[in-house]
């Protein structure tokens, strides 16, 4: 806009260059040689300059001619004809160049690319295996899965979000493995996208999934490419977001959550001790504080003489029922543990004594919990961490507050009761099609697609 | 926002508020309730009542640490049945009674005699005293032996738990009963239940259990010296550890059996006496002996034990013939392996005082115990 029009824009680019916004970062630059014009219409600040220097400007005055330019540009790898004007404004806007030469009209992708390094791993780390993350760049990403996944099967489709990010998504499967009913839905969820933003990976999950108040997660969101590539063979669909160092796996079912990726990476007694201790975890976070409840309220006939006489020792004083004991210093350790997530990591030790350590011993000193509730809930924190993937952490951490209700209310029968209508819960749903529970009967050897010999 | 999320959120609401009010129901605190750990039963001293209950309350341990031994509360009290003497110890407490913890019924010798069902039926009964409680005959009295405070017991631990549950000693002096199997083997025609005789000292401040005794319904109970019980629970309860004295032909060894395994079957031929067929499988080796043993002659020495092993057995049993009681079940064996009509028990009846035991011992010892 800025620009004097000297040379006057073709009437097509001047249609195009009315819709845009009079910001200082959209640029019409005209080239003139001799006879020869070149016009380009493009925005400064998602293109990448250098590249456009090399491969459009530098050619230009170099060959000296006008057709043979037109013809150099017809040529280039990274040239579209150009679509709908309405949708030439969208990839203007993330960093296309609209080129006028020898009379045709051609769009070149020149991106300046996002951030490209690749992170170490944060959320899911693990002792062996791969130690770095995916990058924030779309593309980076995809060649990142390439790079890991050497097979022709392995199908990108990419795609733009219809808010107003517009944000390139890529959808990876492999062709051969892939469950097309599944493939299918996912596309129509994603084309009836209807949420006016959507900024990250976690969103479009969130998007994704018809139901609103569903406990559980039906994707898996990763940064590990090890895990995308495991789950590319499983015959699932990876989403991969522009700007996002996340990736989507659909569809899950539950037991995909308990696999750490640490387990392929040892032997098979060891895995087998690793997934087992997963699962103990899991059922300590979400069973010990109910446990707890029951036992000391309902049934202590359930417990040996000893361990119910220091357990009815170390509640003297205690002011509150158990269970309101109980929901206490959970929500203690709910609120530690977001603290340290929030925190930088420079003083996330400190908030974590402070926290962890000073609390347990003044609230038993100050006889607001037993002795043996402040053990159980330390354990519990600790298994919250143990649980493979983050996302299945958060949902039994609210899945236990519902059987603590439960059992507070009918003891040892709520517990049990409440324990199965999670499981009718989790019967219940399912991720794309895909029952939720379903038992994947099937060898590692065979998910990984390694012949047996 | 629509009605029904409305009515969900006052639900739910409500539901919270109302949990915080529990404290009827079967919502009870573990510090509000007092635990009882044991059981007395013994005649009473009042002519006009019929039982004397004795209840041992654990107190909590606030501290294992601190706390250097057991508290206990005793509460007593004597009335017509044992449920209404229970009803009024209640009053006494402050607290709930839990009776799930209870793994301790002590019955007064005395009140063995006679038919002792209506004395087990509240026992029985009640819901949360739990059948595998451990039954046995105090000496001199139930009040007595539950309010012995051996000097070796220490916080969160119960003597009389540690004799019985096999965690602590595993002597082979010491019959366990639970409360189940005491009823069942009462009950059942043509077997006898044996209950532990535990005694304490005039001190109170240490228990004997070495004795036992046979019990059976109309019938008088038969007392077990310390040989016949460690026989008894070598025999029937697979006790190991089993010291046996052996006394033939100049040697006198005592023996440490690892196993001892015995089957029977009855044998009833028309013409001849009824005969029941015993053969024990004992594995060992020698503990003690007064003579120098080589290691050549272990087979005769094997044979000079299962001789003499064989007659104590045999005359253990004609002993218990003798008094009309069946611990190791000859009757219930009949009975299970002859087709049941109405005179099957009658039979039994006339065939147990007659019957001959034929016992055959198949010692196997397994060293002299020393060097050569």
């Amino acid at each position: 806009m800025t620009e004097s029009k000297k040379p006057e824009m073709p009437p097509f680019m001047k249609l195009i260059s009315e819709a845009l916004p009079s910001s200082f970062d959209v640029l019409h630059v005209p080239l003139t040689l001799d006879d020869a014009h070149v016009h380009l219409l493009y925005m400064k600040t998602v293109v990448d300059g250098l590249t456009m220097q090399q491969s459009i400007i530098k050619p230009f005055y170099e060959l000296d001619d006008e057709q043979k330019y037109g013809a150099y540009i017809q040529g280039l790898p990274n040239r579209l004809d150009p679509p709908q004007p309405d949708e030439i404004l969208i990839m203007l806007t993330s960093g296309f160049v609209l080129v006028y030469a020898d009379s045709t009209y051609s769009i070149l992708e020149i991106r300046k690319l996002g951030n490209t390094l690749q992170g170490p791993t944060i959320a899911e780390t693990t002792i062996h295996g791969p130690q770095l993350s995916l990058s924030e760049d779309l593309e980076t990403n995809v060649s990142i899965v390439r790079q890991h996944y050497h097979q022709p099967n392995l199908y990108v489709e990419t795609q733009q979000l219809n808010d107003k990010s517009n944000m390139s998504i890529a959808l990876l499967y492999d062709e051969k493995e892939v469950n097309v009913d599944v493939l299918r839905r996912v596309k129509e969820k994603l084309d009836g996208l209807d949420e006016p933003l959507i900024q990250s990976a976690g969103e479009l999950a969130v998007r994704l999934t018809s139901r609103r108040f569903t406990l559980f997660p039906t994707s898996i969101i990763t940064e590990r490419p090890d895990r995308i590539v495991y789950n590319l063979t499983g015959g699932k669909i990876i989403l991969l977001v522009d700007n996002s160092p996340y990736a989507i796996v659909l569809p899950v079912i539950f037991f995909d959550f308990m696999v750490s990726m640490e387990e392929n990476y040892h032997t098979y007694l060891i895995s087998l001790y690793n997934t087992l201790l997963g699962w103990f975890g899991l059922l300590n976070c979400l069973l010990l504080p109910s446990m707890y409840v029951a036992f000391t309220a309902y049934s202590p006939e359930v417990l040996r003489t000893e361990l119910t006489l220091t357990m009815a020792g170390s509640r003297i004083g205690v002011p509150y029922p158990s269970f309101m004991e109980v929901i206490i210093m959970l929500f203690f350790v709910e609120l530690l543990t977001e603290a340290s997530v929030r925190l930088p990591r420079s003083i996330n030790a400190a908030a974590t004594t402070v926290g962890g350590l000073i609390l347990g011993t003044a609230a038993t000193e100050a006889s607001l919990a037993s002795n043996v509730l402040i053990m159980i809930i330390a354990i519990v924190a600790i298994s919250t961490f143990v649980i493979p993937m983050n996302e299945l952490g958060f949902a039994v951490r609210i899945g236990r507050l519902f059987l603590i209700l439960l059992t507070t209310l009918f003891g040892l029968v709520g517990l049990i009761s409440g324990s199965l209508l999670l499981i009718i819960h989790l019967t219940n749903q399912d991720s794309f099609g895909e029952p939720y529970l379903r038992i994947g009967w099937r060898s590692k050897r065979s998910e990984k697609m390694v012949n047996s010999e | 926002m629509s009605s029904k999320w409305l009515k969900i959120i006052i639900l739910s609401i409500l539901l919270i508020a109302l949990t915080s009010s529990i404290s009827g129901c079967a919502y009870k605190g573990v510090d509000k309730r007092s635990f009882v750990l044991g059981i007395g039963v013994d005649p009473p001293k009042d002519p006009g009542n019929k039982f004397r209950v004795t209840l041992k309350i654990a107190k909590p341990i606030p501290s294992l640490k601190s706390s250097t031994e057991n508290e206990y509360a005793y509460l007593v009290h004597e009335s017509e049945s044992v449920a209404e003497t229970i009803r009024f110890l209640e009053t006494q407490d402050d607290k709930v009674m839990d009776f799930s913890q209870t793994k301790i019924l002590a019955l007064n010798e005395d009140l063995l005699h006679g038919d002792l069902f209506s004395l087990m039926d509240y026992f029985v009964r009640r819901g949360d005293l739990q059948l595998v409680l451990y039954v046995l005959v105090a000496k001199p009295s139930a009040e007595d032996v539950l309010r012995v405070q051996p000097p070796l017991e220490s916080a969160g631990e119960n003597t009389l738990y540690n004799y019985f549950d096999r965690t602590g000693t595993e002597s082979p002096f010491v019959t366990t009963t639970f409360l189940f199997e005491f009823r069942r083997d009462y009950d059942t025609k043509g077997q006898s239940s044996v209950l532990p005789i535990v005694e304490a000292n005039e001190e109170g401040t240490q228990f004997t259990v070495n004795h036992s005794i046979v019990l059976k319904n109309s019938v008088e109970p038969v007392v077990l010296t310390p040989t016949d019980t460690k026989l008894y629970n070598s025999l029937m309860r697979e006790a190991a550890g089993y010291g046996y004295k052996i006394d033939n032909d100049g040697y006198k060894f005592t023996l440490a059996m690892d196993r001892v395994k015995m089957k029977y079957k009855i044998d009833v031929k028309n013409g001849e006496k009824p005969r029941a067929i015993i053969s024990i499988k004992a594995v060992g080796v020698i503990s003690e002996s007064n003579k120098l043993l080589k290691l050549k002659e272990l087979d005769h020495y094997s044979k000079l034990s299962g001789e003499q092993f064989s007659e104590q057995v045999k005359d253990l049993f004609i002993h218990l013939q003798e008094k009309n009681v069946d611990p190791f079940g000859f009757g219930l064996k009949y009975r299970a392996t002859r087709l049941n009509t109405k005179d099957t028990l009658d039979n039994w009846k006339a065939i147990y005082p007659e019957l001959e035991f034929d016992v055959k011992v198949d010692m196997q010892l397994k060293s002299v115990g020393a060097m050569e």
